[in-house]
């Protein structure tokens, strides 16, 4: 017997599924590749993989049915560099180091070794943001510094004990000087350091394999875990995915990677230029030498020109500068297309994109004219060959990973939207009707709050209730409930003040403040006349 | 058959020329040849990027481009043996020795003061370090092939490599002043100098030990003292910036010591008083027409430098130091003829076949002869005028700069967040040579 369950419930918590790991997705429109034709047919998932894709498939004994009429099944989409799930680093007031010209690796933004496994929170709303958007795995890379750390792929299932596809599968590297007055400070000394640490490292491999061959004679070598870490890419086995976002910083890393290549003992390195604006131009050499690109998906907007410019406008050589301003935003909006046409291997970088825009430049690529079908190809088949997944996932195929979008209209036309995004089997679900009545109503219930006022702890419970259209406000506090008075609540701002009885003073309007995040009131500030501002911490969503 | 092979030869023959040389005939002018005096109503022909023919009426191929340079002045292409243009950074300064920087990693073929050096007659620049270190970074001597968005393209292919020195106040502030550490006097100066050079002698020994196979396990690497020991070996030219009559001594007697020779003076405000000493070295000196008095170690200075360092026989050259002054070193070099009465040809020599020899690239540029590159400047009237324009400049036969064709808009590149400008924006204000170190003096803690 089938189990038949509708899928209105939130999927969230994995515990929900007890009933069966498996699925079957009846129905439905399926494009299992990018060049693939959509057909209609059904997809049985089974522990996670697709055990079954065609036409009129068996419905499985014990399966979990989610119906598909109406919807488009695609490939999970595979983002290739992003940092989500990185915390952001506080910028802390740098110490002043004894030595400058030797900060230590750490300070000079020198940690190849580094293991992003080390740094992400899998448990990150961004990641979500992500999983809504329709990603199933992600390649994820450290921040900071010169050689940041080593990066690796992602399964963006929450329900999963081993989340990790690929472990330190990448070096990450840019041009970024260390900070404060330390070395290396300009981008002169840190292409200096970068020869000098692969130097130091063929000449240490050089020197450890000797070792191993024929110990007899020889001081144990000694390297640096910084230096061995890039072992791996002197011997070709891990590719130097490296930030390259201008004209010129492309050319000193194409010039860097020649340079790294011919240091005797190493070589020729891969190398991947990630998050390039400005590649128009170096189009025909990236194609000719197969240098991977990830173009970054932070286009410039067009040009507005304002009512109050079109008195400059009359001026002819403001509207020549103009003029040039406005090829160089088309250069840069059309970069994916001029590399399209010229046959480079591009991607794209997520690092300065929030999840939400990701939509919005991918339809700006597709208007300069990248077909959808490669820009479908981009998301899934060739960011797996990218990662050197293609094995396990890219396309909906049998014996690959489970990893889905169920979308509401086909990829990229008006509207389309993704009502689910399946990952490994487990089941994410996007309705967007209900998304709208959790927006509005997520403010709704009870808040703590928590104040510090003259060495005293204080509480207080706000409770919010929308009535229609309007919010009405009520405060628990010192055992009396009573009104919040002027209560405004915009899209990022609540206010309100209320009646407060303080000691010798008889009873002040106080009047709270607090900022609003997605639906979430984060920090506030209560200011009582007389006594001054404090600041207060909100402790608990409501359920 | 034969059309075929003559189709085949001319396709050849188009690709084959580089794509940076071209052909250029120029007629009927004065040629100021700097080494071979001055010929008047004379043509000089280039071909393929190389001055192939210097004479009366001239006869070319068919094609070629002509320029009627009737009661114009020509002269080779003008070189700064100062400068810090085209480069995105200039001083590394978190150290006393950084000698392992090379500028030249980070040529910027994308900055204007490169066209604005070219309407100034200026072809070749020795884009140099700043002045921050005791032993500074390796500098770069560029071609000023402005229209490029390829780094390399304006790098002038071998020309021998430079390295920045720098004496007195700069050094002592950023790094005793401004760190608490050697050097915090012109003494600790030469030490940094005298250790820096025996501690690179004993680890190109060291690493001679291991590839001998005296030793079995190798040193560690270390480009800085790669670097340093090349200069010990004669690998690169010194060029030191220095005011002082004191400290110009001390480093030729550091170098004599360590058998360095090859050794180019910079400012050198003080030279006039140790102008034998620096000939018998055989230092060049590389110096301000008359620009003094901006700091203490600055002050006894003489507008008569050039021309008493030339009459004493130190190769001498005018320089720059700014993308301003760059633009009219023809007028610098003119004032050697107010302070010091130099002939023509000995200030022309200033600015041209000088500063070529102090950069190791005299056998390319620097004058116009047969074999040289064709590199050359068209003036309105005699560069030493002062009604002098620079109307043409050519970099081996092509023509990067026309006073004719000199659009409003230069820029090779445009951001597409600029705002659109609608005034003039005054940049360069304190003294090049500290370039991006002020900021260490204005921020504590970053």
């Amino acid at each position: 017997m089938a189990l038949f369950i509708s899928f209105g419930l939130k999927a969230q918590n994995p515990e929900d599924l007890i009933l069966s790991k498996n699925l079957y997705i009846q129905d439905i429109q399926i494009k299992t590749s990018p060049s693939a034709p959509l057909f209609k047919g059904d997809i049985y998932i089974k522990n996670g993989i697709i055990e079954k894709v065609g036409s009129s498939i068996p419905v499985p004994k014990d399966a979990i049915i989610i119906k598909g009429d109406s919807l488009f099944a695609y490939p999970g989409f595979i983002a290739v560099y992003t940092q989500a799930g990185i915390p952001k680093e506080k910028d802390k007031k740098q110490e002043k180091v004894k030595d400058p010209d030797n900060p230590g690796y750490e300070r000079a933004g020198i940690t190849p070794q580094k293991s992003v496994d080390d740094s992400i929170d899998l448990t990150d709303k961004n990641l979500e943001e992500y999983r809504k958007q329709g990603y199933t795995i992600a390649h994820v890379v450290l921040k900071k510094g010169m050689l940041s750390g080593q990066g690796s792929v992602y399964s963006l299932n929450t329900s999963s004990t081993n989340p990790i596809i690929k472990k330190d599968c990448s070096l990450n590297g840019s041009f970024e000087s260390a900070k404060g007055r330390v070395y290396p400070s300009t981008v002169i000394a840190v292409i200096a350091k970068y020869k000098n640490l692969f130097n130091q490292a063929a000449i240490d491999y050089s020197y450890q394999e000797k070792y191993k061959k024929s110990p007899v004679g020889l001081v144990r070598p000694t390297t640096d875990p910084e230096i061995e870490s890039l072992f791996p890419v002197i011997n070709n086995g891990k590719a130097f995915y490296f930030q390259a976002e201008k004209t010129l910083d492309i050319s000193r890393a194409l010039q860097l990677k020649k340079d790294i290549s011919s240091i005797s003992g190493i070589e020729d390195i891969e190398m991947v230029l990630c998050n390039v604006k400005q590649g128009y131009s170096h189009s025909e050499k990236l194609a000719k030498n197969d240098i991977a690109v990830l173009a970054s998906l932070d286009l410039p907007d067009t040009v507005k020109v304002e009512k109050k410019d079109s008195v400059h406008l009359k001026d002819s050589s403001y509207a020549l500068l103009l003029d040039r301003k406005k090829k160089s935003i088309a250069d840069y909006r059309n970069q994916c297309k001029t590399f399209q046409d010229a046959g480079v291997n591009y991607n794209f970088s997520y690092i300065d994109t929030d999840p939400d825009k990701i939509q919005n430049a991918l339809s700006v690529i597709h208007e300069t004219g990248v077909s959808k079908e490669v820009l479908l190809s981009k998301l899934t088949l060739e960011a797996a060959s990218q990662l050197g997944i293609d094995k396990i996932a890219g396309t909906i195929e049998k014996g690959k990973l489970a990893n889905l979008i169920l979308m509401t209209e086909p990829f990229m036309e008006k509207d389309a939207h993704i009502k689910h995004t399946i990952i490994e089997g487990h089941v994410y679900d996007y309705d967007k009707k209900e998304k709208k009545k959790e927006k509005s109503e997520s403010l709704e219930g009870s808040w703590s709050m928590e104040t510090d006022i003259a060495g005293s702890t204080e509480s207080a419970t706000l409770k919010l209730k929308k009535n229609d259209e309007t919010w009405e406000g009520k405060l628990d506090y010192a055992g009396e409930t009573m009104d919040a008075q002027d209560l405004k609540i915009e899209d990022d701002m609540l206010s309100f003040s209320f009646d407060l009885e303080v000691e010798n003073a008889g009873t002040v309007k106080a009047k709270f403040q607090a900022s609003i995040d997605k639906n979430e009131i984060k920090k506030g500030e209560l200011t009582i006349p007389g006594m001054g501002k404090f600041p207060v911490t909100i402790s608990t969503k409501p359920n | 058959m034969k059309l075929y092979i003559i189709y085949i030869l001319l396709l050849f023959s188009v690709f084959t020329k580089a794509q940076d040389s071209d052909d250029i005939l120029i007629q009927n002018a004065t040629l100021l040849t700097i080494t071979d005096g001055v010929k008047e109503n004379q043509d000089i022909l280039i071909e393929n990027g190389k001055i192939s023919k210097i004479g009366a009426t001239l006869k070319a191929s068919k094609g070629i481009k002509v320029i009627d340079a009737t009661d114009k002045f020509v002269m080779p292409g003008i070189i700064d043996a100062h400068s810090h243009i085209g480069i995105s950074a200039v001083n590394e300064a978190t150290a006393p020795v950084t000698a392992e920087v090379n500028v030249g990693d980070a040529l910027n073929p994308l900055d204007i003061s490169l066209y604005r050096a070219l309407a100034g007659g200026v072809t070749v620049s020795h884009a140099m370090h700043g002045s921050a270190n005791a032993i500074g970074g390796q500098c770069e001597t560029i071609k000023h092939r402005y229209g490029t968005l390829e780094p390399d393209n304006v790098r002038m292919k071998d020309a021998p490599r430079t390295i920045k020195f720098a004496l007195g106040e700069n050094p002592m502030r950023v790094h005793g002043e401004g760190n608490k550490i050697r050097p915090a006097t012109r003494m600790g100066i030469e030490q940094v100098f005298r250790d820096a050079f025996s501690n690179a002698k004993k680890y190109r020994e060291e690493w001679n030990n291991y590839t001998s196979g005296k030793t079995s396990m190798p040193p560690k690497y270390d480009l800085r003292m790669e670097t340093v020991a090349d200069i010990l070996e004669g690998k690169i030219i010194i060029h030191c910036h220095s005011y002082r009559a004191d400290e110009i001594l001390m480093l030729m007697d550091v170098c004599k010591d360590f058998g360095v020779d090859k050794l180019v003076f910079q400012h050198v405000n003080e030279g006039f008083k140790v102008a034998p000493e620096l000939a018998k070295f055989g230092a060049g000196a590389s110096v301000f027409s008359d620009w003094w008095a901006y700091k203490f170690e600055v002050y006894y200075s003489t507008a008569y430098n050039a021309a008493i360092l030339t009459k004493n026989g130190v190769l001498t050259s005018i320089n720059s130091d700014s993308r301003e002054l760059i633009r009219h070193l023809y007028h610098e070099a003119a004032k050697s003829q107010k302070y010091g009465k130099l002939t023509d040809e000995e200030a022309l020599k200033l600015i041209t076949i000088n500063p070529a020899k102090q950069l190791g690239i005299d056998d390319r540029v620097g004058s116009l002869e047969v074999g040289k590159d064709g590199d050359i400047v068209i003036f309105n009237n005699h560069p030493l005028s002062i009604y002098a324009i620079p109307e043409m400049t050519i970099i081996e036969g092509k023509i990067y700069f026309d006073i004719e064709n000199d659009s409003d808009d230069m820029r090779l590149d445009v951001s597409p967040e600029a705002s659109i400008p609608t005034f003039r924006h005054q940049e360069e204000s304190e003294e090049r040579c500290m370039q991006d170190v002020y900021e260490f003096f204005n921020h504590t803690n970053k």
